[in-house]
C-alpha cells in the first residue's frame, strides 16, 4: 500500500505543477509586456557603489543612473549639458561657474542642488578617492551663491574643468555614510538623477535598471534595461540568437565573425578610445630623478634604445597593417599617434610621407647610421664589438600580446636585431616597469574622452606614475601644460598634435593599432540603433561616454512584434507525459503485485 | 587540512593587490596601502596563524573580489548549487540504475547493447561540449528553454507559482546535462553489481523454489546489487556542494562552481578559495561518513562486523 500512496503523492505533484505551468505560460502571454532592453556582457558588475569601480559594465551602470555636471556630447563627445545647462569661465581661466538645471531631481524627488555638487567635489578631496580625485585635483575653492550655481576656484587655468568624469551625488543620502564606509557602502538601490535608476543586482546573473519616468530631460523610451552576465563567451552568442539577450559587445573575434550576415543580427565593430603599444625603457638615471620621484638607481635597460635612430629602425622593422589583420583579424585602425582616432578632433593624422612603415631595408639603414652592422656576419649587428641583444616582455594574460611577440621576432630576425621574448604576468610586469628592468613591452591603454590623460602619461612629471617609459621630452612636457590651460579648443587641439608629432618622432611607444570593440545585437524588437559619437567611424551603441545610444531606442513599429512567452511552455508537455508515465508506472506496479500475490 | 588549504592557495601565480587595482595601472604607493589593508605586507607565518585563528571562531574572512564576508558570499551560492547538483544526482542514479538493471537482465540482447554504448558515451563526452550542444539544440533550435542563469532576470513582480516555473525551466537544461554526463556510470555500476548478484546461490535457490524470473530480480537481486551504488550515490553527494564547475560556467548557474570559476580568475581570491575549499573537503569527509553508516543500515553483515 505504501508504493500506491507514493505514487499517487506524485502523480497530485505533478498535475500540480503542470497546472501552474499552463497558468503561468497564459498569465505571461497577456497583459501589457514591460519594453525591456537586455544587455550581455561576460563581466559581473562590482555592485552600486559609485567609488569601488572596476570591471566596465559597472561604470555603464553609473553612467546611466548618475549624472555628470557637464555630459559628453553624442555627436563628438565635446563638452555638453550634464547636471549643469550652461557654464561660463573667467577672463583668467581660473573661476568657473556652472548653472545647474532647474527641473533636476533625484530618484527619490528630491531637487538637485549646488550643495549636492559642492558636496561631491568636497568628498572626493578630502578623501583622496582614487578614481576621481585626478579630475578635480585642480580645485581650489568651491562656492554656492545660490541652490542652482556652484562657483570653482583652480589653481591653475585648466579645460579639464569641462572633462571632469565625476558622478554627483545626493548629500542627503552619502552625508550618513562615514568615511570609513566610502568604498563599502552597498548603495542599493541608487538614488541617482539619470535617466536610469538601478535597484537590483543579483551577483553573477543581472542588475536591474528602471526607466526614471521623471527624467529631467525627458522620459526614456524604454521601461527597464537589464544587463545579464555570462561566464561563457559561447553561451552569450547563442543566447542573442534565441533571443534571450537584445545586445551584446566585447565578442571574441572569431565568434563575432560567426554572427556576421544572419537575419536578424546586426554587427558592429568600431574603434575604441585606447591602443596597444610597444614601449621602451628609456631610464637614465640621475640624482635629481632619484631624489624627485623615487626612481630607481640603476636600470638595466639596454643603452642602444636610448638612440632615437635606433626606436626609429625598429619601428621601421615593425609592420602595423600586418598586425592588425592578423592578430585583430582587421578589426583595428593601424596604429601611429599617440591620440586615438576616435577623438578626432585630437588626432594627428599622418601625411603618408610622414609614416614610419614596413621596411626591413630602411630599418638596417637606419642602423647603420647609428653605428650597428654586422661585422662579424652573424646575423646580428653589433657596435664596438657588442652584440645588439634586446629583451622583450610580453604579456602571459593576453593571448594576442604573445602572438605579436612572435611576429616581431621574425622581423627583429631579418632586420639583424637580437631579441629574448619572455610572458609575464601583468604584475611582474608592473614590477619590471618600475624597477627599470627591462628592455622593451607590449602592453595597452585606454584613454579618455578628454586626451588629457592620454597625453599626460608621457610627460616627466609622471616618472614613477603612468610612465611607463621613463621617456622625458622638455618640449612635450611644457606643451602638456600649455595645452592644459588653453581655453580655445582649436588653439589647443593644435598644441596636441604637435606634441603627438614630437612623440610619433622620437619613438617612446610604438602604437600598433587602436583595437576596435565588437558588438551584435537584434533587429526584431527595437529601432533607432544610434552608434555615438556619430561624427566617429563609426561609434558604438553602448559602452560610449554618451547614454544617448539607450535613449534613442524605441520599439520596433512596424510589423509585430516578436512573440515573447506565448503558446504553452515546455514544461507542461514534459509534466503531461510525466503523468502520463507515472499512471502506467502505477498501473504496472498494482497488476504485478496482483499476480505475485496470487502466486505467493 | 587547514595547513594545505592554506600554502596552496599563496603558491598560486597573481597577486591579490593587484587584483584589486585592475584595469589600471597604480602606483607602487597605492600597491603598498592595498596590501596592509589586506594584510598581505605581514609575515607568511603571521598571515599563517591569524587564518588559523580565524577559522577557528568561524571566521573565513573578507572576500577580495566581493567585498563582502566568505561565509555570505559562499552562503548565497549554496542552495542553487544543492538544486542543480541535488536533482541531477537524483535523476542521474534513478535512470543509470533502471538501465543497468534492465541491461543485466537482458544481458547480450540489443537492449543491452544500446544502454551498454549510450552509458559508455555520455560519461565520456566532455560537459561543457555536451551543454552546447544541449544548448543549440532545446535554447536555438527549438526555443523551448532558456540558455542561461537561474531564473529570467528581472522577473521580479511574478506570483510564486510562476517564479517557481520559471526556475524549473531555467534548471532544466544544466541539469540535464548533468544526468546525461553522470548516468553512465551508475548504469554501468549496476549492471556489473546486478550480473554479478544473479550468479548467487539465493538466486539460484529462489530460482528452483519455482519464483518468477521478475520477481526473482526484485526480491533478491536488486537489493543486493544496489550496494555499490549506494556507496558511489553517497561519495557523489559529497562533491555535490563543489558544484559542476563546468556546467555551472556554460550555463551561469550561480552556484558554488561557478563562484569557485570566479574566486580563481579574479585573483586568485585567496580567503573564498579557502573557504571554498574548507566547504569541499568537510562535505567530502561528512560524505564518507554517511556513505558507511548507510552501508552499515542497508546491509546487516557489516552492522554486525
Amino acid at each position: 500500500m505504501r508504493k500506491i500512496a507514493a505514487a499517487a503523492v506524485l502523480v497530485v505533484l505533478i498535475v500540480g505543477l503542470t497546472g501552474a505551468t499552463s497558468a503561468g505560460a497564459q498569465s505571461s502571454s497577456g497583459g501589457d509586456e514591460k519594453l525591456v532592453l537586455r544587455i550581455g556582457d561576460t563581466n559581473d558588475i562590482d555592485g552600486f557603489n559609485p567609488f569601488k569601480l572596476v570591471e566596465i559594465p559597472s561604470f555603464e551602470v553609473m553612467d546611466l543612473t548618475y549624472d555628470l555636471l557637464v555630459d559628453f556630447s553624442p555627436k563628438d563627445s565635446s563638452p555638453a549639458p550634464g547636471l549643469a545647462d550652461s557654464w561660463e569661465t573667467s577672463e583668467d581661466g581660473l573661476t568657473w561657474t556652472f548653472h545647474l538645471n532647474k527641473e533636476a531631481r533625484w530618484h527619490d524627488g528630491k531637487p538637485v542642488t549646488s550643495e549636492d555638487v559642492a558636496y561631491t567635489y568636497q568628498r572626493i578631496l578630502d578623501e583622496e578617492q582614487g578614481l576621481f580625485i585626478d579630475y578635480v585635483s585642480q580645485i581650489e575653492s568651491i562656492e554656492t551663491p545660490d541652490e542652482h550655481t556652484v562657483v570653482f576656484t583652480t589653481k591653475d587655468p585648466s579645460v579639464q574643468m569641462l572633462s571632469m568624469y565625476v558622478y554627483i551625488l545626493p548629500k542627503h543620502i552619502w552625508k550618513d555614510v562615514p568615511a570609513d564606509e566610502t568604498k563599502t557602502f552597498e548603495n542599493s538601490p541608487v538614488i541617482g538623477s539619470g535617466p536610469f535608476q538601478a535597484v537590483e543586482w543579483k551577483k553573477g546573473q543581472s542588475a536591474r535598471l528602471v526607466a526614471n519616468p521623471d527624467y529631467f530631460r525627458g522620459a526614456p523610451n524604454l521601461d527597464e534595461i537589464i544587463f545579464q552576465f555570462y561566464d561563457n563567451d559561447d553561451t552569450m552568442v547563442q543566447a542573442l540568437k534565441n533571443g534571450d539577450v537584445d545586445y551584446i559587445s566585447g565578442i571574441p573575434i572569431n565568434l563575432f565573425k560567426s554572427l556576421e550576415n544572419q537575419e536578424g543580427i546586426e554587427t558592429n565593430s568600431a574603434p575604441d578610445p585606447g591602443f596597444t603599444e610597444l614601449g621602451f625603457n628609456l631610464y637614465e638615471p640621475s640624482p635629481e630623478v632619484i631624489e624627485e620621484f623615487g626612481a630607481p638607481k640603476t636600470t638595466t635597460g639596454n643603452p642602444a634604445l636610448l638612440d632615437p635612430k635606433v626606436r626609429e629602425a625598429i619601428n621601421w622593422a615593425i609592420d602595423e597593417e600586418e598586425l592588425t589583420q592578423k592578430v585583430l583579424q582587421g578589426e583595428g585602425i593601424p596604429g601611429s599617434t599617440l591620440v586615438p582616432p576616435i577623438l578626432a578632433k585630437y588626432h594627428l593624422k599622418l601625411d603618408e610621407s610622414e609614416i614610419q612603415g614596413f621596411d626591413i631595408q630602411r630599418s638596417r639603414e637606419l642602423l647603420e647610421q647609428a653605428g650597428w652592422t654586422d661585422t662579424n656576419s652573424d646575423g646580428t649587428v653589433d657596435k664596438n664589438g657588442e652584440e645588439l641583444e634586446l629583451r622583450l616582455f610580453v604579456r602571459s594574460e593576453d593571448k594576442d600580446s604573445v602572438t605579436e611577440g612572435q611576429f616581431i621576432e621574425d622581423w627583429f630576425e631579418e632586420a639583424g636585431v637580437g631579441l629574448e621574448t619572455k610572458a609575464i604576468s601583468d604584475t611582474a610586469l608592473t614590477d619590471a616597469i618600475y624597477a627599470a628592468d627591462y628592455d622593451m613591452f607590449i602592453w595597452g591603454w585606454g584613454s579618455d574622452a578628454d586626451p588629457d590623460f592620454i597625453l599626460s602619461v608621457l610627460t616627466c612629471e609622471q616618472f614613477m606614475g603612468w610612465s611607463d617609459t621613463f621617456w622625458c621630452n622638455e618640449d612635450y612636457s611644457r606643451m602638456y601644460q600649455e595645452q592644459k590651460e588653453q581655453l580655445d579648443i582649436d588653439e589647443r587641439a593644435a598644441t596636441v598634435k604637435e606634441m603627438q608629432r614630437i612623440a610619433y618622432e622620437d619613438n617612446p611607444y610604438i602604437i600598433f593599432y587602436y583595437d576596435n570593440q565588437t558588438e551584435a545585437w537584434r533587429t526584431d524588437k527595437f529601432e533607432g540603433w544610434l552608434k555615438t559619437p556619430t561624427t566617429a567611424d563609426p561609434g558604438q551603441i553602448a559602452y560610449t561616454f554618451s547614454n544617448e545610444g539607450y535613449l534613442n531606442l524605441r520599439p520596433l513599429s512596424t510589423g509585430d512584434a516578436p512573440d515573447e512567452g506565448g503558446g504553452t511552455s515546455p514544461l507542461v508537455y514534459i509534466g503531461l507525459a510525466l503523468v502520463g508515465a507515472a499512471i502506467v508506472a502505477v498501473v504496472i506496479v498494482l497488476v504485478r503485485r496482483r499476480s505475485a500475490e496470487d502466486r505467493a | 587540512m587547514l595547513v594545505l588549504n592554506f600554502f596552496l592557495f599563496r603558491i598560486l601565480p597573481g597577486d591579490p593587490e593587484r587584483t584589486l587595482t585592475r584595469l589600471q595601472r597604480v602606483s607602487p604607493s597605492t600597491i603598498d596601502e592595498v596590501k596592509k589593508e589586506l594584510g598581505l605586507d605581514r609575515p607568511l607565518t603571521v598571515q599563517f596563524f591569524d587564518y588559523l585563528g580565524d577559522t577557528v571562531r568561524g571566521e573565513l574572512g573578507i572576500s577580495y573580489v566581493f567585498s563582502r564576508p566568505v561565509s555570505e558570499v559562499i552562503g548565497s551560492a549554496l542552495w542553487p548549487t544543492i538544486l542543480l547538483v541535488g536533482v541531477a544526482t537524483i535523476g542521474a542514479t534513478v535512470i543509470g540504475t533502471l538501465i543497468g538493471i534492465w541491461g543485466a537482465w537482458r544481458r547480450g540482447s540489443p537492449v543491452d547493447t544500446a544502454s551498454l554504448g549510450f552509458g559508455l558515451v555520455t560519461y565520456a563526452m566532455p560537459e561543457f561540449w555536451l551543454g552546447m550542444l544541449l544548448i543549440l539544440l532545446f535554447a536555438v533550435a527549438l526555443d523551448w528553454f532558456p540558455t542561461s542563469f537561474m531564473s529570467t532576470p528581472g522577473l521580479t513582480d511574478a506570483s510564486a507559482g510562476l517564479l517557481l516555473v520559471d526556475t524549473l525551466e531555467h534548471l532544466f537544461l544544466p541539469a540535464l546535462t548533468l544526468v546525461l554526463a553522470l548516468l553512465g556510470e551508475y548504469a554501468l555500476i549496476m549492471r556489473s553489481s546486478v550480473i554479478e548478484a544473479m550468479n548467487e546461490d539465493y538466486v539460484t535457490t529462489a530460482r528452483a523454489k519455482g519464483m518468477r524470473e521478475a520477481l526473482v530480480l526484485r526480491r533478491h537481486v536488486v537489493p543486493n546489487a544496489l550496494l555499490p551504488v549506494v556507496t558511489l550515490a553517497a561519495l557523489n553527494l559529497g562533491f555535490i556542494v563543489s558544484g559542476a564547475i563546468t556546467v555551472e560556467t556554460v550555463f551561469s548557474w550561480p552556484g558554488l562552481g561557478q563562484l569557485t570559476f570566479r574566486a580563481i580568475n579574479g585573483g586568485p581570491d585567496y580567503p573564498l578559495l579557502q573557504g571554498l575549499f574548507l566547504l569541499f573537503s568537510v562535505a567530502v569527509i561528512f560524505a564518507n561518513l554517511a556513505a558507511d553508516l548507510l552501508l552499515g543500515l542497508l546491509d546487516p553483515r557489516i552492522g554486525r562486523a
